[in-house]
């Protein structure tokens, strides 16, 4: 979010395309007109217009963190290598999976790269809308053990389908806990290592405008990454590789009940809480303690947080139970290439400068609000200096899981977040909710025949 | 070079085909752009296709309406949608009659307030629901902090199962009580000035005049109003959509980010179309009621859609 | 009648006073917002008083690209208007005035597209287009704002039409006036303040309308809008830049109202009073 260093030119740039060179002044004729439709000619499954033949097209979420460093990097790589052009296209987060996904199912050719979730990809690689990148990585040793090594290998096998590699990560994200530093150090409280201290810490710092706690509970997305987290916690998990669910069960149970015990004592916004509710919270001084938010430039960065530098991050509490343990979600997004491509190689020169650990990439990058997930990048000194929680990050990415990765996953969230803020609102009992997930969870399996 | 035999059997077809020729460019707009996502929705809607499984896709019937149909979730979804409808368009028709009476007339100012009410039914969608979350935010929103000025400690709003959806309510009353204001603004300017003296003169009230004279004639348009305003509030997404995703709980899941959870969310193509169609039926047979009404209350001579 | 001058001396004043403070203070409120830096906005109490900053306009309008978006949305509302108009006029006039075998089935047909949830037409939607290189082009979006525009605007104008007293149309007839002419020189006229606000709530629909720009725009004709809600971050809202972006995408819509303001509220009565 540094805004100097974009000159308000850089975002309309010059080089914007139009669709099949149509001016604005010729679509107002032809559609007063009314042929358009008609004239078309039909048949022709190419959405393309013709480029100069060196303008790809990177595809990004809005905003900084992905859109920004984007634009950054791609201003160094037309410097780096005259002869491409990269023209950005962006969507708000809210819909941007879903433009994503109509777009490639319906064989679109007007993509070349995709910063997209590794949770969605091995369901696209699935469809066959993905190009492999084992090849290309292969083509150049040095890159691909400088990817290998720095990148944590949990990280960069999460877009890996059936042996095959299908993106690389320029961009890491755990859930993390974010404490006010001043405000525990004052009551004489330690950033606590599991949920049972959390609860205790929630009682004893909820008072008068203050609360103890706060969490992203809002239906759907938000409610169902926090309770993913939470039951793997406490050693157990929605269900198995195999699909078959083991939600109703103790750890099941017991997580759901800290999830509805500690939110009697947490503000109450976040019954309706997006991680924005949450660092509104701390920005107005009312929540000090969020256990398990994702990370960003938001809790610890002045602009968005009124307290930022007063607010210390950690890595989320762990469960009691056999095979508690400390679980955040994984997140991060990375760089994919539409099998439908008309340009792969100059897609491949695209996602490898994004991915280089060239200083001045990751400089670029990160001073442009983007978050690496190389760990040489994350643990630098330098970098730890514009965003202070990036060694939390680091130490958060190795022991973080992902969930996800299969394509009915969307429906799954949507009934588990349904179910999870049924039961903290109170609405639904803890057992019946459990219940409602399992038999809802197994109807979508069964529906998508993996139980054949 | 025509004959004028052949030039007048010119006429004559084309005034036989004159209302076809009128009608076509909108018959041509709408046909070439409806038919083909029309046929490929009703087709999709009869199979299971969840868009990132091709290899998965297969003929189910009737499946997806049967399944919805006998899907609580549906139901809910639809007491809900009925519920904010009523009670929101209920809102919007009274506090807008009431406004356009307090509001006319000529008094200081009296335009620009006008232009000024009218400005929440201009604001897109997305940008209201924003604004309501943004007030109403527990911590920091100023609706609360307002209230809390004044010693109330004021509700959890959104936060709240139990407040939430009238919550939202307030939002679509906020945006749309304008639009009815406005209709109803202009229905009384348009009743004949006379007709009011004269009931004046007949000595009745303020209140028996407006039942009496004002309603009645008002009927007319509070029933166009009524119909816009029901086909859009089934149709509720956006304001749910930024302020609550359908929470907490369920408690504010209308039949739109209902819909948009099972297609877009869980990218169920044809469970959600089949959704869609049930929706269409909703509003049909809520629509088909309501004309019926104005038909044979209202215009009982004219033909009326 | 002592007691309802009273009333009009003091308790009207005050009531219209009160609805205009309820009604108004939200927007006022954005309009405040929208001059604030972010920590006034996310700070717990709300700040009324402060020095205004024109930072969240600037952020919005260039650094988040919305200069752009604005200019597509005015081109493609302001077409979409246009041509509805052109198409919705001699059809409303057939269906109102001319008995016709399929005329009332016409007229049912096109309401009930009105009715249909986008939602299930947005993909195939997307798919047709693709197959007319219409994605992300203005006039792929005001095509297929016209499946919207049109049966409203027919519908309307129907109630509009009705009203327009048959006499003055008979004798254009007996002078040999086609239906054209008599369209063009009577309805336009006669019907000028239902045409208008016809006009203008198809121009409002298109300015505000959001699920078809969002899918079938990418970088070239995204809308208002679509542009406003990339605002909306995975973390965070820009507060600031949304109610900066939420009072100037009412400005345009401000302006056409305050400039025919007259015809709107004699328009207003969709053809219903007579």
């Amino acid at each position: 979010m540094r805004r100097g260093e974009r000159s308000p030119r850089s975002l309309t740039s010059p080089r914007v395309y139009r669709p099949a060179g149509m001016s604005r002044r010729e679509v107002l004729k032809l559609s007063v007109a009314g042929v358009g439709l008609l004239g078309s000619p039909m048949g022709i499954f190419d959405a393309r217009p013709t480029f100069a033949a060196t303008t790809l097209t990177s595809w990004a979420i809005a905003g900084p963190r992905f859109e920004f460093p984007q634009r950054a990097v791609a201003k160094l790589f037309s410097k780096r290598f005259p002869e491409y052009n990269v023209r950005m296209t962006t969507s708000g987060w809210g819909e941007f999976y879903q433009k994503v996904g109509v777009a490639l199912s319906s064989g679109s050719t007007q993509y070349d790269a995709i910063q997209h979730d590794y949770v969605v990809v091995p369901a696209l690689a699935g469809a066959g809308w993905l190009e492999p990148l084992d090849d290309y990585l292969d083509r150049d040793k040095k890159f691909k053990e400088s990817v290998e090594s720095d990148i944590p290998k949990n990280v960069l096998d999460l877009y890996r389908y059936k042996g095959k590699l299908y993106g690389i990560p320029p961009d890491g994200n755990t859930q993390m806990m974010y404490y006010r530093a001043d405000v525990f150090s004052k009551r004489g409280v330690k950033p606590p290592t599991t949920w049972e201290q959390a609860l205790e810490i929630a009682k004893e710092l909820t008072g008068g405008k203050q609360y103890g706690f706060v969490g992203s509970f809002r239906r759907g997305f938000w409610a169902y990454l926090y309770y993913v987290s939470v039951i793997r916690s406490y050693g157990g998990d929605l269900h198995d590789e195999k699909f078959n669910v083991k939600v109703n069960s103790d750890a099941g149970f017991k997580s759901l009940k800290m999830l509805h015990d500690v939110q009697k004592y947490g503000d109450p916004v976040g019954l309706n809480g997006t991680n924005d509710e949450v660092i509104k919270s701390f920005s107005s001084g009312a929540g000090v303690f969020a256990p398990c938010e994702w990370g960003g430039a938001g809790f610890t960065n002045r602009q968005f947080n009124n307290f930022a530098e007063a607010t210390s991050s950690d890595i989320v509490p762990a469960g009691t139970g056999p095979g508690a343990a400390p679980v955040p979600d994984m997140g991060g997004l990375g760089m994919i290439m539409p099998v439908k491509s008309l340009q792969k190689e100059a897609a491949w020169r695209w996602i490898k400068f994004v991915n280089s650990d060239d200083p001045e990439v990751l400089e670029t990058w990160v001073k442009n609000a983007g978050q690496p997930v190389r760990l040489s990048a994350l643990k630098n000194p330098k970098f730890n200096k514009i965003q202070p929680f990036f060694a939390t990050l680091a130490k958060s990415l190795t022991i973080a899981k992902p969930y996800g990765g299969f394509p009915e996953h969307g429906a799954v969230e949507e009934l588990v977040g349904t179910e999870v803020s049924l039961a903290i609102t109170g609405q639904k009992s803890i057992d019946s909710a459990l219940k409602d997930m399992e038999n809802g969870m197994k109807d979508i399996f069964t529906k998508a025949g993996y139980y054949k | 070079m025509l004959r004028t035999g052949s030039r007048d059997a010119i006429v004559v077809a084309f005034q036989k085909y004159t209302p076809y020729f009128l009608i076509l460019p909108s018959l041509l707009i709408l046909l070439t752009t409806v038919i083909f996502p029309l046929a490929y929705s009703v087709h999709k809607s009869l199979l299971y296709f969840h868009l990132f499984r091709p290899d998965q896709i297969r003929w189910v019937g009737l499946g997806n309406y049967f399944e919805l149909l006998t899907d609580s979730a549906f139901w809910t979804s639809v007491r809900l949608s009925l519920l904010f409808t009523a009670v929101g368009v209920g809102f919007e028709i009274v506090i807008g009659v009431l406004m356009a009476l307090l509001m006319s007339g000529h008094f200081i100012g009296s335009q620009a307030i006008r232009l000024a009410l009218i400005t929440p039914m201009l604001m897109s969608p997305v940008v209201t629901g924003m604004t309501w979350r943004f007030l109403y935010n527990p911590d920091n929103g100023v609706i609360n902090a307002l209230l809390g000025y004044l010693g109330i400690s004021g509700p959890q709003w959104l936060s709240d199962p139990s407040t939430a959806l009238i919550s939202v309510i307030i939002a679509d009353v906020w945006q749309w009580t304008p639009f009815v204001f406005l209709v109803v603004y202009a229905g009384l300017q348009n009743i004949p000035r006379d007709i009011l003296e004269a009931a004046q003169l007949d000595g009745a009230g303020y209140w028996r005049s407006f039942r009496s004279v004002t309603l009645p004639m008002l009927k007319p348009i509070l029933l166009v109003v009524v119909i816009i305003r029901v086909i859009d509030s089934i149709k509720t997404f956006d304001l749910v959509y930024v302020m609550t995703w359908g929470g907490p709980g369920t408690s504010t899941f209308l039949l739109a980010i209902h819909n948009w959870s099972i297609g877009f969310s869980g990218f169920q193509i044809g469970r959600s179309a089949a959704f869609s169609y049930l929706v269409l039926l909703v509003i049909m047979m809520l629509t088909t009621y309501l004309t019926k009404q104005m038909r044979t209350r209202v215009f009982s001579s004219q033909r009326v859609v | 009648m002592r007691d309802s001058s009273m009333s009009n001396r003091v308790i009207l004043p005050l009531c219209r006073i009160l609805v205009l403070v309820v009604w108004l203070f939200p927007l006022v409120w954005i309009l405040l917002t929208s001059f604030k830096p972010y920590t006034l906005v996310a700070s717990r109490d709300p700040a009324f008083f402060f020095v205004p900053s024109f930072e969240n306009y600037i952020s919005a309008l260039f650094e988040y690209g919305l200069y752009e978006t604005f200019l597509n949305s005015l081109v493609v509302a302001s077409s979409t208007t246009l041509v509805t108009i052109l198409v919705a006029m001699p059809a409303a006039y057939a269906v109102s005035r001319i008995r016709f075998k399929g005329g009332p089935q016409f007229a049912s047909w096109v309401l009930s597209i009105r009715m249909l949830p986008p939602i299930a037409v947005v993909i195939p939607f997307y798919l047709l287009f693709q197959q007319f290189r219409l994605i992300d082009s203005v006039l792929g979006l005001i095509i297929i704002n016209l499946t919207v525009t049109v049966p409203f605007a027919v519908w309307i104008l129907y109630g509009f039409f009705l009203e327009v007293s048959r006499d003055i149309e008979e004798a254009a007839l007996l002078d040999g006036c086609g239906p054209l002419r008599i369209l063009l020189h009577i309805f336009l006229h006669v019907a000028r303040s239902g045409i208008i606000v016809t006009a203008i709530f198809s121009f409002i629909f298109v300015w505000n309308e959001f699920l078809f720009a969002l899918i079938l725009s990418d970088a070239a004709a995204v809308t208002a809008p679509v542009g406003i809600s990339k605002l909306i971050l995975p973390y965070q809202v820009l507060w600031g830049q949304l109610s900066a972006a939420g009072i100037m995408v009412l400005i345009p819509l401000l302006a056409v109202i305050g400039f025919l303001h007259r015809y709107i509220v004699r328009g207003m009565t969709f053809g219903a009073v007579r």
